[in-house]
């Protein structure tokens, strides 16, 4: 090896402890015999790297698309199945596994026969995303090891252990425990099997947030106002947002003695509070929350678009990628960015909202478009009244590949008490220490 | 999670843009992104401003060029706007002067041949807007710069290097807010 190399490859080694020094050195070589410059090709090592160090991790921490994991947990549910891989019958089985900061799904490509309660150190594991949830993949490069029982709690101090606000539950909860007041219920009947059943539906909240939930047990005495307490709810996923689900293995309570909680039915109902929007995007979806914030910038796709009449997806000259050649129908939106200072999302409004927040109907911009004969006549005069205004809006956020989004079902414009709020502002001036 | 998240845009008040000097990147990457960092710790990459345009010149030799001054209770930005930027272009020749105006734009940097740092702003959108609009700017950019002095005391990176470099004086910068919300009050 050439001695210049030396010290850059000392300084690669230093920074990537756990990566073999030969891998290093063979990668580095490789990439200078394809004359990258010593430089990039340090960075592209370090980047490559970088997070494939092997570290212990927490359940709880877990993310997705991180490889070479070493984790302790407990089996908390596990099923044994067969998959078709490449025209063979290949044994798996998948489950939960948990321990005191979390529970996560998993699927082990092996055939191992392991049972509720194991406790087990895995080693060389990996996470992929599956159904908005992080999966901990255990394959044939893993190495499972068994520990001792009193090391990590037990299957039901696990699934009774998670306590938590409704804002903090995510999709990385599978059990949640917590106490919040039923501000909506609904009663639907649904075909299980062949059965009807009628299941419970409403939202619950908090003095943290909202979250739809579903039950498929009658819960005698439970009505909006109600106070309840749950253990062991399970938590799944409703058009992005994570929703509670209650069944015969959840335990549950009504609260009656409501006075020394942090919520009202008042409190907890309102949503108009608004959130930072930085809050919103360390969360994968949220339901029902507010944010004020300017819009700064219209996305492309705002104005007049036409949808195919069969399956409402977007269309342009009147060809839809599902059903060919439709007559379309005309509706129109808004996709805004919206930027309150601390973050940006964007904000979709339907027609409805979209008329009032641009303050001419659909009728009125599809004149303007017969009188410049351009399509791009309404989202050129969109912008120009919209960009710099201030925006409330209340909707369900969700965190997706295509960026942070919340659909809005309420807005509203952030005006007035700007007298109260600048005294509020003075006063906190007043109370701060100069110098 | 999504692997792209959009520059926020920071709220600073004129003062204090036009007394920043600090622009680092984040990261090594030829194309990691370029910030300001402002005396009060913002970390600026996108800038949201409303003020008064007051003037617009064109400076250019054979392209237009546009310089235009936009005020706000502190000091005045300024903003060029070249071919490069043809829309925001077109609303600075053509609007009228004073008009209340809405900004989202980069924050620039020029070093004089004296050493002066000078900065500027890039414009992405200009649109003009009305009057409350403004005031609810000025409410905005004084509680998000209020909050950034009392965080300068935190013990992070990017603000320790904010406090090394500039040294900043809070009683000058809770100053410039009380000045700012003061005007407010005096519009009534």
């Amino acid at each position: 090896m050439d001695n210049n190399l030396a010290p850059h490859l000392d300084e690669l080694t230093r920074a990537l402890e756990n990566v073999d020094e030969n891998l290093i050195k063979n990668e580095l070589e490789k990439l200078l015999s394809y004359r990258v410059p010593v430089e990039e090709a340090k960075r592209t090592i370090l980047r490559k790297y970088k997070s494939n160090v092997l570290y212990p991790k927490n359940i709880g921490n877990l993310k997705a698309n991180s490889k070479g994991l070493e984790i302790n947990g407990r089996i908390i549910d596990i099923q044994n199945k067969t998959v078709n891989v490449k025209g063979e019958n290949v044994p798996i089985s998948s489950g939960i596994i948990a321990d005191s900061t979390g529970a996560c799904y998993f699927t082990l490509w092996e055939d191992m026969s392991l049972n509720i309660g194991d406790a087990l150190k895995i080693k060389n594991a990996y996470t992929r995303k599956w159904q908005n949830r992080v999966q901990l993949n255990i394959g044939n490069r893993s190495e499972i090891t068994y520990l001792s029982d009193e090391s990590l709690p037990s299957v039901d101090e696990i699934t009774r252990q998670n306590k938590k606000k409704l804002f903090d539950i995510s999709f990385s909860d599978i059990y949640v425990n917590s106490i919040a007041i039923v501000v909506e219920l609904y009663h639907r009947e649904v075909n299980v099997k062949n059965r009807k059943t009628t299941v419970l539906e409403g939202v619950l909240a908090d003095e943290t947030g909202k979250l739809p939930f579903t039950s498929w047990t009658p819960l005698e005495g439970v009505d909006i106002g109600k106070v309840i307490q749950f253990e062991g709810a399970f938590v799944q996923t409703f058009k992005g947002v994570p929703s509670i689900n209650i069944n015969e293995s959840t335990s549950l309570e009504i609260v009656d003695s409501t006075e020394n909680l942090p919520f009202t039915y008042e409190t907890a109902s309102d949503t108009s509070k608004p959130v930072p929007i930085k809050n919103i995007l360390n969360k994968d979806g949220m339901f029902e929350v507010s944010i004020e914030g300017n819009i700064i910038s219209l996305r492309s796709g705002s104005g007049i678009i036409t949808r195919c009449p069969t399956c409402n997806r977007v269309i342009f000259k009147n060809k839809c990628r599902a059903h060919g050649t439709v007559e379309g129908y005309h509706d129109m939106r808004i996709k805004a960015i919206l930027d309150d200072g601390t973050s940006a999302i964007t904000v979709i409004l339907n027609r409805e909202l979209s008329e009032i927040v641009y303050g001419s109907s659909m009728y009125e911009a599809e004149d303007i478009i017969q009188n410049t004969l351009s399509q791009d006549a309404v989202y050129e005069d969109m912008r120009r009244r919209l960009i710099g205004k201030y925006l409330g809006v209340c909707g369900n956020s969700s965190n997706t590949d295509f960026g942070p989004t919340l659909v809005a079902k309420s807005v509203w414009v952030p005006d007035g008490s700007l007298d109260d709020r600048v005294h509020n502002l003075l006063k906190r001036l007043e109370g701060v220490n100069y110098g | 999670m999504a692997a792209f998240v959009r520059e926020v845009a920071k709220r600073v008040f004129a003062q204090e843009f036009k007394e920043s000097n600090l622009m680092f990147k984040d990261g090594e990457d030829q194309y990691s992104p370029q910030y300001l960092l402002t005396p009060t710790g913002a970390k600026v990459n996108r800038l949201f401003i409303v003020g008064t345009l007051t003037e617009t010149e064109d400076i250019g030799t054979e392209a237009e060029f546009l310089r235009g001054r936009v005020s706000d209770p502190t000091g005045s930005f300024l903003i060029y706007a070249g071919q490069y930027q043809p829309e925001a272009a077109q609303v600075l020749s053509e609007c009228e002067k004073p008009a209340f105006v809405a900004i989202v734009g980069k924050p620039n940097t020029y070093t004089t041949d004296e050493g002066d740092v000078i900065t500027s702003v890039r414009p992405e959108s200009i649109s003009v807007v009305d009057g409350d609009t403004r005031d609810m700017w000025v409410l905005e950019a004084a509680k998000h710069t209020l909050n950034r002095i009392n965080s300068l005391d935190k013990d992070e990176p990017n603000i320790k290097k904010v406090v090394e470099h500039y040294n900043t004086d809070k009683k000058h910068y809770y100053e410039m807010v009380q000045q700012a919300l003061q005007s407010l009050k005096e519009t009534d």
